[in-house]
């Protein structure tokens, strides 16, 4: 039983950053390669507020959203300037960055020894220790993600969004001020990013950079497509099918030394067959994050 | 007098691999116009592939050097006629290829892991002993042959490839793939030859780094980052700017080294990089980047 | 004679050393359909660019209803009243058709995410009162019938007019049309021209750019020709038609 819930959990959290990560690649046409950063950040910004300052669950979450939606502003202005691959390289450069601060700012960070001892979370005077209780906060920030996402994305300004993703042009014609779209955009998907860290930080009670590398970023990713990027259910599936086919692996009686490298094929594997074979995704409404009709 | 000129050498061995890697990364990322993140798989595969022909097989030194290129060679080859191909022919967008690129990526190293651990290797007696002593620099044989080799594909590159009928075919799929493709030059085909030139050249850089150093699973993503850094900073397609730009990274990353320890090197790379994105997008001796217009 | 509400003086562009548009000056009169004629690369696509703010000018003033636009980004000149087409139809292509109309209506409460959670039910207003207008629009551009399907799937002359019905759900006082009926069929040729002939009844002046000439005399008021980045002639379609200059340049 434990086990089950604990997966629960964790398929909720990679919906949190799915879902997120959609609102910029999907809805908007912007991809990244630097999602983990932002869910890093909000860990991170948890995990050291809880441990020095002692400050509780609710307002380590919101300096977590804020601070990840800063430096997803940070990312998102240069949106404005880079276009395509390139911009995708500078969001790796600041995956790389943002991990290379987690690993080596020992002083701050611990450096790879990570943060540990987090404390359990305590909300309206309940501690929070048992997978039950942990769940139903997870699954509250996942739901409550889950319905701005679902506002934004059938407002007017979500048809914005759409726009920009199709024909920036066309949207500037339009009349829309797609800078502005493109930071708000960042500042949303990296906020929710940051309080699926909190999230983490909380439940697994330790940081470490492992946790947010490059192919962390590239996992995410691959939830994304699995699902169908730019819908809104999409990213939902692909991250609870991503978290859960490895599982089933384990059953299968692998050595579990392998056990890593073998998600990492079985994702790695899908991301490829769905560009190949189904770019949509499971569920996606539109064929790619990007494409241009031209 | 000897320190100084140890950091010479040690800023021309590590520029002198970076323009080999940038290099190799160019001849893909200009013709084919997207980010072939799997370049850094390829990279580390020579490596592997000498040391199994070496120390499973019990190949001598020579044979299994020419396999492990072989092998690299073949691989970045297959990989575009098996999967950037036929999405090419679908009319995917750089992002849709870099996507399915992250996805083998992810794959081919979660293999190389599986097949060999995660530890560091080393390929024994293949003569690595030998080191010079000159002007008080201590420097190996290995590391006189990179720098060697990268003096060679300057100039090859410069006075032979950049002249010739492959080069100037290169150079017009990279320039107008329609019009090429009006011309009579079959892209298809060009497109490969870049792929096997770029991926033997970068697997010879892989298999150096696997004499100098020894080589892990993930040891070509890193060197595929600073060889894209090289390349972006010095201009896509310059060779002489690539060739500049190495330089320039090595200095900084051996500057930051000094100052601020050695693992900051990596950070302090893509900080030049997000710079130059910002900055100067066409790199150090580019012309503009053409502009999206209406 | 009416307002002038567009006035260009004396603008330059230059294209790595290539002059698009030397000293080029021109005004559109309130309800008035000016005609822009000249071979390929005469500049006329760079005007529409200049003026709508998608390139700068080097030189020279582009005044809309007597207030300095010159440089201002592409949207804030859609936001006050100045829409165009492009030559190559721009839409969202995976999108419905009545959302790309939709998307079109400037300054909507929705558009800001503030109001998206703290003012849904303004928005929710504002939305329906869009739609009915939307498909009024597209009821009587003859393509009521798509508004479901995404503008991927329309003919190229159905998205031509789609461009259009879009910078009239803009409300756009000024209207740049590039090549509104090249590459069309003569049925639908004939009702983008009709659509174009009532705008000035709706308060709205336009400027196209037009290869077709006989188009240009049934709809416009006033021709220009240019050619190289100046103005060559100017006057009644007819006359400028008839000019000898003109005659040349076409028949090369």
């Amino acid at each position: 039983m434990e086990y089950v819930l604990h997966i629960m959990i964790l398929a909720a959290i990679y919906v949190i950053l799915s879902v997120s990560l959609n609102l910029i690649a999907g809805y908007t046409g912007l991809l990244s390669i630097g999602h983990a950063a932002f869910y890093g950040v909000g860990a991170y910004v948890a995990a050291l507020m809880a441990l020095n300052v002692h400050s509780g669950f609710l307002i380590n979450l919101v300096c977590a959203i804020i601070l990840g939606a800063l430096l997803g502003a940070t990312v998102g202005i240069p949106s404005l300037r880079i276009r395509d691959d390139y911009f995708v390289i500078a969001t790796f450069a600041f995956q790389i960055i943002t991990f290379s601060v987690f690993n080596n700012w020992v002083a701050l960070t611990g450096g790879p020894m990570g943060l540990p001892g987090v404390p359990q979370p305590m909300l309206f005077g309940l501690s929070i220790s048992s997978h039950v209780g942990f769940l139903v906060v997870v699954g509250i920030v996942c739901a409550i993600t889950l319905s701005m996402t679902q506002r934004i994305v059938r407002s007017p300004f979500g048809r914005v969004l759409k726009a920009i993703r199709e024909d920036e042009i066309f949207a500037q014609a339009a009349g829309k001020n797609v800078a502005t779209y493109k930071v708000l955009i960042f500042i949303i998907g990296a906020g929710m990013a940051a309080a699926a860290g909190v999230m983490h930080a909380y439940y697994i009670s330790f940081v470490d950079p492992t946790s947010f590398t490059t192919m962390e970023s590239i996992f995410i990713i691959s939830t994304v497509i699995v699902g169908g990027a730019g819908s809104l259910w999409g990213p939902v599936v692909g991250a609870a099918v991503l978290v859960l086919l490895p599982e089933l692996i384990r059953f299968l009686g692998l050595p579990s030394s392998a056990a890593a490298d073998i998600r990492q094929i079985l994702y790695g594997g899908l991301l490829v067959a769905f560009m190949m074979w189904r770019p949509r995704g499971l569920l996606g409404e539109y064929t790619l994050p990007g494409v241009d009709g031209r | 007098m000897a320190l100084g000129s140890q950091l010479l050498a040690n800023i021309l061995y590590s520029a002198a691999t970076i323009f080999l890697v940038g290099i190799s990364f160019s001849l893909a990322f200009s013709t084919a116009r997207f980010f072939h993140f799997a370049h850094a798989a390829v990279i580390t595969t020579a490596g592997y592939v000498s040391l199994a022909c070496s120390q499973w097989v019990g190949l001598s030194a020579l044979p299994s050097v020419v396999l492990a290129l072989a092998a690299s060679t073949g691989l970045g080859w297959s990989l575009d006629k098996v999967v950037y191909r036929p999405l090419r022919r679908d009319g995917a967008t750089p992002l849709v290829l870099l996507l399915a690129s992250l996805g083998l990526y992810t794959v081919l190293q979660s293999v190389i892991s599986i097949a060999f651990g995660d530890d560091t290797k080393v390929i024994a007696g293949h003569g690595v002993a030998s080191s010079y002593s000159f002007l008080g620099a201590r420097v190996t044989s290995i590391q006189v042959a990179v720098m060697g080799a990268a003096v060679a594909v300057l100039f090859v590159k410069i006075f032979l490839v950049d002249k010739m009928r492959i080069g100037l075919a290169l150079r017009a799929v990279a320039d107008s793939p329609e019009l090429a493709r009006v011309s009579g030059i079959d892209c298809d085909k060009i497109i490969g030859i870049a792929f096997c030139l770029g991926s033997f050249l970068g697997g010879a850089t892989g298999l150096f780094r696997a004499f100098d150093v020894g080589m892990t699973p993930i040891m070509g993503l890193p060197m595929l980052l600073q060889g894209v850094v090289a390349v972006v900073v010095g201009g896509n397609g310059r060779t002489i700017g690539v060739a500049v730009a190495s330089l320039l990274l090595a200095f900084l990353e051996e500057l930051a080294g000094w100052n601020l320890g050695t693992h900051w090197e990596e950070a302090a790379a893509f900080l030049l990089l997000l710079a130059f994105l910002l900055l100067r997008p066409q790199g150090i001796l580019g012309k503009r980047l053409r502009k999206s217009s209406a | 004679m009416n307002a002038v509400v567009l006035d260009v003086q004396a603008v330059d562009k230059r294209f790595d050393g290539v002059k698009a548009l030397s000293s080029f000056s021109c005004s559109l009169r309130h309800g008035e359909i000016l005609g822009l004629i000249g071979p390929n690369g005469a500049g006329k696509t760079t005007f529409f660019n200049l003026v709508t703010g998608f390139i700068a000018p080097d030189r020279g003033t582009i005044l809309f209803k007597g207030k300095d636009i010159t440089g201002a980004p592409p949207y804030r000149i859609t936001n006050q009243g100045i829409s165009r087409t492009f030559q190559n139809p721009r839409l969202i292509r995976q999108v419905s058709v009545l959302d790309n109309v939709l998307l079109c209506f400037q300054n909507q409460p929705g558009e800001k995410l503030r109001n998206i959670f703290f003012n849904w039910w303004r928005i929710r207003g504002r939305e329906n009162e869009h739609r009915k207008q939307a498909l009024a629009l597209l009821e009587e551009a003859g393509l009521a019938h798509k508004a479901r399907d995404p503008a991927v799937e329309l003919s190229y002359g159905q998205q031509k007019i789609l461009s259009l019905v879009c910078c009239l759900a803009a409300r756009s006082e000024v209207l740049l049309l590039d090549e509104p009926v090249a590459g069309i069929a003569p049925e639908m040729t004939e009702r983008i021209l009709a659509t174009i002939r009532g705008l000035p009844s709706r308060g709205k002046s336009v400027i196209l750019i037009e290869h077709n000439l006989d188009a240009v005399m049934t709809v416009c008021d006033r021709a220009i020709f240019m050619d190289a980045g100046v103005m060559v002639g100017e006057g009644p379609p007819d006359e400028v038609r008839n000019d000898p200059r003109v005659i040349e340049a076409y028949i090369d």
